[in-house]
């Protein structure tokens, strides 16, 4: 009987041990992957900087600039790359300048037109892997020229980014295997 | 004989227990500080801080990165690349594209890290050893 017991016994021990250690590696190894392949998430960062330097561009000591009147392409005044900013690129930007009257004055929108809804859903949701948006409604001054009088304007920026970036192979080399 | 070979049985179970668990969990371990030290992460890391840096630039700054970490996950993963090499290996697999502006960096022999960066910016990039272990990364807005 103690014989029996004793084989048995160091059977379940060594089955045990097995499944432990089977058990202890898979969590480690998971644990490890997930940790060292999570994306490092720097969107919040760039989301805020887009939003200053849109920001910084079209306004100049609480005055909109003046040369923003004319007919411009708010990418090459803001010196924004219009080749990282489309329509297949993780940007949106949307800007709304109002005049005194509440009547829109001039609107500008780059990049990912969908972003816009999906910035909507995001002021009610709570998701770590949604994309992230700023959309800020300040009042500016605007100088009349016409009227030498100083009027009180509203700018509208609405920036979103989802870049996480990507491994892989950048759009020049995938240009070139292409024509090879 | 048989008393030793009743010894060899009483000894010879938990000795082999015991290497055995060392070796799973040396192996772990192993596992472990090489995914820590693991390309996938310097380049991600970098590319994210150089595009940044960017996005925040404007025309005539200049700015040096120390990229010897870079250099030691490079040699790790290059067994053939010899020292002398490194710095034309590095320029070739530490991109800035200022045209489609991307940033790619490359320390395994193939794929590598592509972070977008948003400002349109024209740069000149220069890796420079500077004393015997130590890499720099010279980054100049034109």
């Amino acid at each position: 009987m103690i014989k029996l017991n004793k084989k048995a016994g160091e059977k379940i021990f060594s089955l045990w041990w097995f499944f432990s250690i089977v058990l202890v590696s898979v969590a480690v190894i998971t644990m490890t992957l997930n940790f060292f392949n999570a994306p490092i998430d720097t969107r919040n960062i760039e989301v805020s900087k887009l939003h200053e330097k849109i920001a910084r561009c079209v306004i100049d000591k609480g005055y909109l600039r003046e040369n923003i009147n004319s007919e411009i392409d708010l990418l090459e005044f803001c010196s924004l790359n219009p080749n990282a900013i489309n329509e297949d690129s993780e940007y949106l930007i949307n800007v709304k300048i109002y005049n005194e009257n509440q009547e829109l004055f001039k609107s500008w929108q780059y990049g990912r037109i969908d972003y816009k809804q999906d910035c909507e859903i995001s002021i009610n949701l709570e998701a770590s892997n949604y994309l992230l948006c700023i959309n800020n409604s300040e009042s500016i001054l605007f100088y009349n020229t016409q009227t030498n009088q100083k009027e009180h304007w509203a700018l509208e920026i609405l920036v979103a980014t989802n870049n996480l970036g990507s491994k892989g192979k950048t759009k020049i080399e995938e240009e070139t295997k292409d024509e090879n | 004989m048989r008393k030793i070979n009743k010894r060899g049985d009483l000894i010879l179970p938990p000795v082999i227990f015991i290497v055995l668990n060392l070796m799973i969990f040396s192996i772990l371990m192993l596992f472990v500080y090489k995914a820590s030290t693991g390309a996938i992460l310097y380049e991600e890391a970098y590319a994210k801080r150089i595009g940044l840096l960017l996005d925040s630039a404007e025309s005539g700054m200049q700015f040096s990165l120390d990229i010897t970490p870079l250099t030691e996950v490079t040699l790790k993963n290059n067994k053939n690349l010899k020292k002398e090499n490194l710095i034309e290996h590095l320029e070739k697999n530490i991109q800035i594209d200022d045209e489609s502006g991307e940033i790619l960096i490359r320390l395994g022999t193939s794929g590598g890290f592509i972070y977008p960066f948003f400002s349109k910016l024209e740069t000149e990039t220069k890796v420079i050893g500077e004393e015997e272990n130590k890499y720099l990364l010279n980054i100049k807005i034109k």
